[in-house]
């Protein structure tokens, strides 16, 4: 089965690709990359032509005349080489978007999510690969937890679930997991995310130690849970105001200092996951400036929202999200920090629970939101506010978190693997929360009216999202 | 008269026009009630639901009182007693006792903001009787009567609230209900218990005992509230800040006494001071229930479940 992707313009970082081409999947793979010869105006959008091997041979003429007079590039090029064309025109070609950072929740908490559920928003969302986090029940501190859902992901077909496995035993930061077998096993990073946190100074130098043996990243969610304290949202005004316990911002910019040291004294890949303080920004800044082999990642909710959110929504348990929402000037901060390149990728913290969950007092209910499906949407009003072009967006959703995860062939390139995402940044639509794949209902843009709409999802030549509908 | 809000949730959430009604039908209906007349029951027929998850005596049976004297019929669920304890939620008991014809809730919630996640679900009105630190607008509607009753006008007033700040709902709305009626608000107090960020919020913020009393025309003294702490022991941090006898004499020469209930005598207010002429805490006690009237009477005759009550309040 051959497909040609027809006049979509293909933004690709990675192989430096940007503007109109045609693209022949063969299979798994992708055949060939060609030049559009021209914009075919009058194709209607989203139509899929038969190839003449399928026709009845008294349309053949017919056809092949209609094509011809349409251009397309399996008549330039002489040969009709495709079973399937499908009309790109006007839609972006980006390859698989990866998440470096997803709760799917299972093993333990199916009522929120499963692997398998998690997939599917990962796929409505454009994204060909996402990397869940250990806190689930048992925590993923075992290679044969890991294993399990590396084969999990194979059975459920749809998009690559890598497992990022503890750091340490339980999350209970006093004991390193058995990085090594983990390793083997096949975890893509090592994480306490979701747990108690990596406090002892000594172990989580010793981790990064390890994790550089490894050649695998440290991913650290800088927060000291003592400054944390009862905190459920950022601390200042509006947590007075609104008689909620304060999270302030100097617990992860704390963390992070000590985490930035680490990296320097050690010179681990340390990776900071979801960044949400102006005082943040800068210490990575500076840090890459000394060239310490630190990366970090955003979420649209911590470049969208802010603690001012709360008081317009007031105690809606969906704002509640860990590190909180901040203030508008560290929004400001984030978004400045993308531009220069500080901020190195987007993941979304896709982090569901169940509605009964989030129907607690906001000082009870859990922290986090969904965002795997709504991500590209709020990551493209980046580019309409004209803070990040069209291939920022993509690169910072492909081959930026690609490169981070060591994944070379992530490309769209003749001979490459067929995996690559179509989306529409146009298309406008309002998001209804209960329209997910998700088993939860905890997303925070329910009723945003935004762009952006991704159409179709092939992995390894698997054509798994077709047209917006999962197949 | 009818207000612009269906819930009373947040002194936010009443404009200008709904807080002179307030004050204009609480007075009204104290007149009536002092000159012996009747009260037009304009709540008969109607249910109020209190709903009260943590303790309360003055609270609880002001509204109780407040609803009965407008011919409503007050059901009373308390946690201990009701199937929350058997694990029902909160927002399901209010949705049933809504379905068997409630009209009207009152909530108080040891946990801030519940009261709005409940309203977001019923549709009928809902009153913040209190919810963790946040807010507890009708007991600052009625602190702010009472002044007015005292004053005629709180323009230019210096109100100084001392003590726990942080943990007390009643300051926050007497802040922001003051502040809206032209008072100027210091809040007194240690560092812990009154952070400077809440300056942000328009108070005016002092360290010194005594600077703060001598100034004002009104004082009120707050509880330390001990079921609010997290652990720490702020019983220390409070000793500079209790208002004895000795303080009588800095005081402004008709400075007012108030105190939003529960007091604890011989801690933040030894007695002499708390029964001095000065004090007006009973008379926060006494206009609370006229408050609570005509709030229940404003919002609970607009109750879409059963259209405007026949009987109007001329």
């Amino acid at each position: 089965m051959k497909i040609l992707i027809k006049n979509g313009h293909l933004i690709d970082p990675s192989s430096d690709l940007d503007g109109l081409f045609d693209i022949l999947i063969s299979g798994e793979k992708i055949e060939d990359v060609i030049p559009s010869a021209k914009r075919v105006g009058d194709l209607p959008c989203r139509t899929e032509i038969p190839s003449v091997a399928s026709l009845p041979r008294d349309d053949v003429k017919r056809h092949c005349e209609e094509a011809r007079r349409r251009s397309f590039t399996a008549f330039r090029t002489g040969s009709a080489i495709s079973d399937v064309v499908l009309d790109a025109t006007n839609l972006i070609i980006s390859p698989g978007f990866i998440d470096l950072h997803v709760h799917f929740r299972e093993p333990g908490f199916t009522h929120k999510e499963t692997l398998e559920s998690g997939a599917r928003c990962a796929i409505a969302g454009g994204f060909s690969t996402v990397c869940c986090m250990a806190n689930t029940k048992p925590v993923v501190d075992t290679p044969e937890l890991v294993k399990w859902i590396k084969e999990r992901s194979r059975e459920i077909g749809l998009a690559e679930i890598l497992p990022v496995a503890a750091l340490t035993i339980g999350q209970q930061g006093s004991k390193l997991t058995a990085m090594e077998p983990l390793a083997k096993a096949g975890a893509a990073a090592f994480s306490d995310d979701g747990g108690g946190g990596v406090i002892n100074y000594q172990i989580m130098k010793e981790g990064l130690l390890r994790a550089k043996k490894l050649n695998l990243p440290v991913i650290d969610h800088c927060e000291d849970p003592n400054l944390v304290a009862d905190g459920v949202m950022n601390a200042g005004k509006v947590s007075l105001q609104l008689g909620l316990a304060g999270n302030p911002a100097d617990a992860e910019t704390l963390q992070i200092e000590r985490d930035i040291k680490l990296a320097k004294e050690t010179g681990s890949h340390l990776h900071i996951a979801h960044l949400t303080t102006k005082g943040g920004v800068e210490l990575i800044r500076r840090a890459k400036m000394d060239g310490v082999n630190v990366t970090t990642e955003v979420t649209p909710h911590h470049l969208t929202l802010s603690e001012n959110d709360i008081t317009k929504r007031p105690y809606d348990t969906n704002l509640k999200i860990a590190p909180p929402l901040r203030k508008e000037e560290d929004v400001e901060a984030l978004k400045a920090g993308l531009m220069d390149g500080t901020i190195d990728i987007f993941a979304t913290d896709h982090a569901p629970h169940s509605f009964d969950e989030k129907s607690l007092p906001f000082s009870m209910a859990p922290f986090g939101v969904t965002g795997l499906e709504t991500a590209l949407p709020i990551y493209l009003t980046l580019v309409e506010k004209g803070i990040l072009s069209l291939r920022q967006v993509v690169e910072k959703l492909s081959s930026a978190p690609a490169k981070l995860l060591g994944k070379k062939d992530h490309s769209i390139k003749k001979g490459g693997r067929a995996t690559l995402t179509i989306f529409d940044p146009s298309a406008s639509f309002t998001i209804n929360a209960k329209n997910s794949f998700s088993k939860s209902l905890n997303n925070p843009f329910d009723g945003w009216k935004v762009k952006g709409r991704v159409l179709d999802v092939f992995i390894n030549g698997k054509h798994l999202f077709k047209n917006g509908v999962l197949q | 008269m009818e207000l612009t809000t269906r819930h009373l949730l947040d002194i936010a959430d009443l404009s200008p026009q709904d807080i002179s009604a307030i004050f204009d039908m609480a007075k009204r209906l104290r007149s009536i009630s002092s000159n012996q007349k009747e009260i037009t029951p304009s709540l008969k027929g109607k249910i109020a639901a209190n709903l009260f998850f943590e303790p309360s005596t003055r609270t609880r049976v002001s509204f109780e009182m407040a609803a009965k004297r407008l011919g409503a019929e007050v059901v009373n669920i308390l946690e201990s007693a009701s199937s929350v304890k058997k694990g029902e939620t909160l927002l399901d008991t209010t949705l049933n006792l809504q379905a068997m014809g409630c009209n009207l809730f009152i909530i108080r919630h040891p946990e801030s903001g519940v009261p709005h996640q409940i309203a977001r679900h019923l549709k009928v009105p809902v009153i913040n009787a209190g919810d963790g630190s946040h807010a507890h607008p009708s007991q600052a509607l009625l602190d702010a009567m009472t002044l007015l009753d005292k004053w005629g006008t709180l323009e230019g007033k210096q109100v100084t609230i001392i003590g726990d700040i942080i943990h007390n709902r009643v300051a926050k709305s007497d802040l922001e209900l003051f502040l809206r009626l032209g008072a100027k608000v210091t809040f007194c107090g240690p560092e812990p218990l009154v952070p400077t960020a809440l300056r942000e919020l328009g108070a005016i913020i002092e360290r010194d005992f005594l600077n703060a009393i001598k100034n004002a025309d009104a004082i009120m003294m707050l509880r330390m509230q001990s079921e609010r702490w997290s652990g720490d022991d702020h019983w220390e941090l409070i000793e500079p800040y209790r208002l004895t006898r000795e303080h009588l004499g800095v005081l402004k020469k008709n400075a007012l006494i108030m105190a939003p209930g529960p007091i604890n005598r011989g801690v933040e207010i030894e007695s002499v001071v708390a029964d001095s002429e000065r004090s007006i805490i009973l008379d926060q006690v006494e206009w609370g229930l006229y408050v609570r009237m005509a709030i229940l009477h404003l919002l609970g005759r607009g109750d879409p479940l059963r259209g405007s009550a026949a009987v109007d309040d001329k």
